[in-house]
């Protein structure tokens, strides 16, 4: 296959990319910023390279992931060089070593399907990565999510997530058969034997460990309802969907009512205008932001993002929406969409069922990712402290969704029976 | 499992669905709403961020320019108090007053880009600058008017009666602009009042001044000339009470135009009620009770309505006292409707807005206010005043090789010595400056107020 049509969309991707980093520059200071555009060109280098490595090793692979994942990696870098510009230059760092990973992730495996044959090492991995903050994490900004390596802080939940989806995959795909049989009856609905709801039960008490002891209400609602798809998915059963929201919503509850950190957050969800200059802060302040972007955007650069605590991690879409309006925040949704369709699309494409089951995995906990955290700072749901794949600064989830993606884009690769 | 998959990418579809509905809902249907949320502070921000217009006295000196600083721009106020009761103050903490306020939207104004080059510079990010205001008030004359005034309690105005611009407009005691940020609470706590514009806002008894309306009232009436003759008594006895002259001097038969030079009470409080209740009409006529046009926080001159007042009230009126209260800018204005054929130019405080790039975006073209009295009338008042000055109680405004006219004021006060008064203009035939002058508890309006008057035209003049 030539990739004639990932390497044009790739270009103007990665021309709106410079755009951006140029525009900045004459909003915030009125002159052309030389360090900005120089961002925009070890940018550039990276994603061509890139490009290369796929025409080399993968050339049948889906053409689409690419350039969307460098408009998005642009932009977010964009983003957080204009609200800081040290971060933006560490930000571009991080794309180059989540690219590399991506390099390694594309040249090692061979075939994706030998990723099954790890699935216990995966698991525990995964778990480890999820569950060692309880023990050693260190607060940050209320929730035990960061770990610290040396100089180096690290959310574990970013690889873990890509981890467990690898396990859940190849895990659903072994007893799949098991699980979609039904035996029992209990209140005039097919339910599967107990025994074979350990795995449900199990994510269950990771899920709410999570919420409880690491505070982190993201992470828990995003594993939990990643693996509620790939069950759903995998057994055709809306019974385990059903019986699985309704546990998480029982725990939720539970959470609710015995620990503040919960109910603070739903608090302000319900009505962040009780304590604007407090606990509301910055969920008002968001708002504020979205709202002050209008239609067409303040224009780069010359928006107000500092008035948001955190805005360049979990709320750099507030400071994107204000700078580019209704017109560019929606432009993101659509890139994200764009992203999940062709993931789902990887998946429908994949010949076996690991093959759709991973790709379904991965694809769905990357868009719930995407649409958890902006929903949460637009107040559609309470919020919740995590990333913007791909656009919010932070190394650890910039490396793991590159390895996310380039496994998606290996799996669109060997559409054929392996 | 395919179906499965669908069926999921449609669920997950929905929920982008969702979020893009409520980025519609926040950044169209309530953006206004929380835009202007108590909570935004972007307006505080933006604001610091322009480069606020400068304000520039008819000289072209700085009277309030943006400096840059590290957070943005500080408004600094070269020439201190000077112009504060002009220019006022532009602070985050405590607002705007004065011009700072009135003229704010050509100060902050932008966007608007009057030349091809201007607008290339604004798409470029260039930065952002409001226009410049340039005043009709001149350094020279507000320092010579402030430092004549000194340090005493009081007002000065001075304005051009052709065109109704505002040469010198001094209040004392005042403060300094640039000190406001941590000078606002004792400033306004002072029972001096420094914040206060006594020259637009200072209501004070006009007393004698007021002889002026009360002699055009009955010229434009037709009850008297300036010939005519009236008796002048130590005391003239109304219903209800008396009207006293000023050290109850007995002074005989005299004519009006004596009478109006030596400021005769009692023959005034006479000419006054034969005018009668239209007194208050021809008041009005020169602006009592109306609203001031200028571009400054200002008082309503007041005279009561006839049916407020009797007899001995009226009389008391007459001769400025009673229930009448009026700011140094309306007796400013009587003046120079006297000195321009009776027409009352609406005072100009802002003679141009200019883009920063020198650009003239705004003229502020003389504007007529009222017509007063008759041009003949006016004249003939011309005549009286220009006597007072020249053999009555205003000699001390006399200026060698200059008919000055002018009416002194001696204005009783409830408590404390009497506020001293002087209206005037001069040259009385061809005027190029009126005035009015107060100084509070002051005394003597002939010995404090006109000599300060006399400073102040002798310097316009000579210029």
């Amino acid at each position: 296959m030539s990739r004639r049509r990932e390497l044009l969309a790739l270009i103007v991707a990665l021309a709106i990319n410079a755009l951006a980093f140029l525009l900045i520059g004459l909003g915030k200071r009125g002159a052309v910023d030389i360090a900005g555009l120089r961002l925009a060109v070890y940018l550039a280098m990276i994603f061509v390279a890139l490009h290369l490595v796929i025409k080399w090793r993968v050339p049948e692979a889906e053409q689409v992931f690419l350039p969307v994942v460098a408009l998005l990696s642009g932009l977010g870098a964009a983003a957080v060089y204009r609200i800081d510009p040290a971060l933006g230059r560490a930000q571009v760092v991080w794309v180059a070593i989540g690219a590399t990973a991506a390099v390694l992730a594309i040249i090692l495996i061979r075939r994706y399907v030998e990723l099954k044959r790890y699935k216990y090492t995966f698991a525990l991995a995964g778990l480890a990565l999820l569950l060692a903050p309880i023990f050693l994490g260190r607060d940050h900004y209320g929730a035990k999510l960061w770990l610290q390596l040396g100089p180096l802080s690290f959310q574990p939940a970013e690889l873990a997530k890509v981890f467990m989806v690898v396990f859940f995959a190849a895990y659903l795909e072994e007893k799949r058969e098991l699980l979609s049989v039904s035996t029992k009856r209990f209140m005039g609905v097919w339910i599967p034997e107990i025994k074979h709801l350990g795995p449900l039960v199990m994510m269950w008490v990771v899920s709410l460990a999570v919420l409880v002891f690491e505070r982190d209400l993201g992470t828990s609602l995003l594993f939990f309802g990643a693996f509620l798809i790939m069950l759903y998915v995998a057994t055709g059963r809306p019974v385990y969907t059903l019986i699985g929201s309704l546990l998480f919503l029982a725990g939720a509850a539970a959470a609710y009512s015995l620990f503040w950190h919960v109910k603070v957050r739903v608090d302000i969800w319900l009505n962040p205008w009780v304590d604007p200059k407090g606990v509301g802060y910055q969920l008002i302040q968001s708002l504020i932001a979205i709202s002050s972007g209008g239609l067409t955007g303040a224009g780069l650069g010359r928006g107000y993002p500092d008035f948001i605590p955190a805005v360049h991690t979990d709320f750099i879409f507030s400071a994107i929406a204000e700078e580019l309006g209704l017109v560019g925040a929606l432009a993101i949704l659509l890139a994200y969409i764009i992203l999940m369709a062709r993931g789902f699309k990887t998946a429908l494409a994949s010949s076996e069922d690991f093959g759709k089951l991973l790709a379904a995995g991965l694809t769905g906990v990357f868009a719930l990712q995407a649409a958890i955290i902006i929903a949460g700072i637009s107040r559609v749901i309470p919020l919740t402290g995590i990333t913007l794949p791909f656009v919010s600064y932070g190394g650890s989830s910039i490396l793991a969704n590159f390895i996310l993606v380039s496994v998606i884009v290996e799996i669109s690769s060997s559409r054929r029976p392996a | 499992m395919n179906e499965r998959i669908r069926r999921m990418t449609a669920l997950l579809a929905g929920l982008f669905v969702i979020l893009a509905g409520q980025l519609a809902y926040l950044q169209v249907v309530a953006a206004n709403r929380l835009v202007a949320d108590e909570n935004n502070g972007r307006a505080l921000v933006q604001e610091r961020r322009f480069r606020r217009g400068a304000i520039l006295s008819a000289e072209g000196h700085v009277v309030a320019e943006s400096r840059a600083s590290s957070d943005g721009f500080d408004r600094r106020y070269p020439l201190g108090d000077l112009f504060a009761n002009v220019a006022g103050f532009s602070s985050d903490r405590y607002g705007r007053s004065g011009i700072e306020l009135s003229a704010n939207e050509y100060l902050m104004t932008r966007l608007r880009a009057s030349s091809l080059r201007e607008y290339i510079n604004q798409l470029a990010g260039g930065e952002l600058a409001g226009d410049d205001i340039y005043l009709t008030v001149s350094e020279r004359l507000q320092e010579i008017a402030t430092r004549a005034l000194g340090k005493r309690k009081g007002a000065v105005v001075a304005l051009d009666p052709e065109t109704g611009d505002l040469l010198a407009l001094v209040s004392y005691p005042t403060y300094d602009s640039n000190k406001i940020d941590s000078a606002f609470a004792s400033l306004r706590s002072d029972p001096d009042a420094p914040l206060i514009n006594r020259a637009t806002q200072g209501l004070y008894p006009p007393g004698s001044t007021f002889k002026i309306v009360t002699a055009a009232a009955a010229l434009e009436k037709g009850v008297a000339t300036p010939g005519s003759i009236y008796d002048g008594p130590a005391e003239l006895y109304v219903s209800g009470g008396k009207v006293v002259n000023f050290d109850s001097q007995e002074l005989g038969r005299m004519t009006l135009d004596k009478a109006f030079a030596g400021s005769v009470n009692t023959v005034f409080a006479k000419i006054g009620l034969d005018v009668g209740d239209d007194l208050v009409g021809y008041a009005q006529r020169f602006g009592f009770g109306q609203a001031l046009p200028i571009r400054l926080p200002a008082s309503t001159s007041r005279i009561p309505s006839p049916g407020e007042m009797d007899k001995l009230a009226l009389a008391w009126t007459s001769v400025g006292q009673a229930q009448l209260e009026a700011t140094p800018m309306q007796m400013a204005l009587v003046a120079s409707g006297i000195a321009n054929k009776g027409k009352i130019m609406a005072p100009r405080l802002i003679r141009e807005a200019r883009s920063p790039e020198g650009a003239v975006r705004e003229r502020f073209a003389p504007t007529l206010w009222r017509q007063a009295v008759s041009e003949k009338t006016a004249k003939t008042l011309t005549t009286l005043m220009a006597d007072a000055v020249e053999g009555g109680t205003g000699r001390a405004a006399r200026i060698p090789g200059v008919k000055v006219a002018g009416k002194t004021g001696t204005a009783e006060t409830a408590s404390g010595a009497p506020h001293a008064w002087f209206v005037g203009f001069a040259p009385a035939d061809s005027a190029k400056i009126a005035v009015a002058v107060i100084v509070e508890n002051g005394g003597l309006g002939g010995k404090t107020a006109a000599p300060v008057a006399r400073q102040v035209i002798e310097a316009a003049l000579a210029k």
